[in-house]
């Protein structure tokens, strides 16, 4: 990856689409879903508005839903956080860094428009490509 | 301040290999980490399990009363050593592909966990930043 002038965006670490899931969906399929996909985290989306985020559940939410002893059939909508930290997929990678630290999450959905573009990782700020432009900005 | 030390910030949260899988589900949520050291009778480390261990496990059919070592990774654990430097860390996870190092003292005793949150911290990034402009020698 070659840094754009100016150090790279939270846009140009989104490597693929996001994985998405419903909040009808049960706890076990969010579960058959990260391993599929060899991800933490998948974004909440309505089926008519699969664009619009609506939550995030990652490993940790999961795992507090079993704590909770949830059964494997509860809906997402149960033991998801509500709400979504998200950034524009054009703002520099350091505010990316800084949401993830602020609000002690390992995943951040990135938007473009407003409209769900894709997720970036703590894996993804710390690649050589975006400690330089970290590095750069501070 | 780069040492992997620096970056300590609790004492390990740690199970035994036998304890049910459940345990180190309540220990991470309690405690809001990612990781749990398993450790053996003298409490030296001998694995880890992590949240993505937990999801692994279920959806290969693991119930939450099996003995948590059936799903940890046992033996052969990546460790740093407290003065380490950070960014020595961090190439160890992405060449494992790994978020959580297990930190051992200068004998090898068990000091804490560092996570990659952990080196999200300004200080630190700022440290990696530097070495990844102008990487030591064995790069």
């Amino acid at each position: 990856m070659v840094a754009p002038a100016g150090g790279l965006k939270a846009g140009d670490l989104v490597r693929r689409p996001p994985v998405t899931i419903t909040p009808q969906a049960t706890l076990l399929e969010a579960v058959d879903k990260l391993v599929e996909h060899n991800i933490g985290a998948l974004v909440v989306v309505r089926p008519e508005e699969p664009d619009a985020a609506l939550a995030v559940i990652s490993e940790r939410d999961v795992v507090k839903a079993l704590n909770m002893r949830m059964a494997l059939s509860s809906p997402v909508e149960a033991f998801m956080s509500p709400g979504v930290i998200s950034v524009e997929a054009s703002e520099p990678v350091s505010r990316a860094a800084e949401l993830m630290w602020r609000y002690n999450i390992r995943h951040l959905v990135v938007t473009k428009g407003g409209r769900l573009y894709g997720v970036i990782s703590i894996r993804d700020l710390l690649r050589p490509e975006s400690l330089k432009s970290l590095c750069r900005s501070q | 301040m780069s040492s992997v030390g620096d970056l300590i910030k609790r004492g390990p949260v740690v199970a035994s290999p036998a304890d049910p899988i459940i345990k180190a589900v309540k220990l991470m949520a309690d405690n809001n980490v990612g990781s749990a050291v398993l450790v053996d009778g003298s409490g030296r480390p001998v694995g880890i399990v992590t949240e993505r261990d937990v999801i692994r496990g279920l959806a290969r059919g693991a119930r939450l009363e099996d003995p948590v070592e059936s799903i940890a990774t046992m033996g052969s654990l990546v460790t740093a050593g407290v003065k380490e430097d950070v960014y020595s860390a961090l190439r160890k996870m992405r060449n494992r592909g790994i978020r959580h190092l297990v930190v051992v003292d200068e004998a090898g005793a068990l000091r804490g966990v560092i996570s990659m949150r952990d080196l999200l911290e300004d200080f630190v990034i700022k440290r990696l930043g530097e070495r990844v402009w102008w990487p030591p020698p064995e790069d």
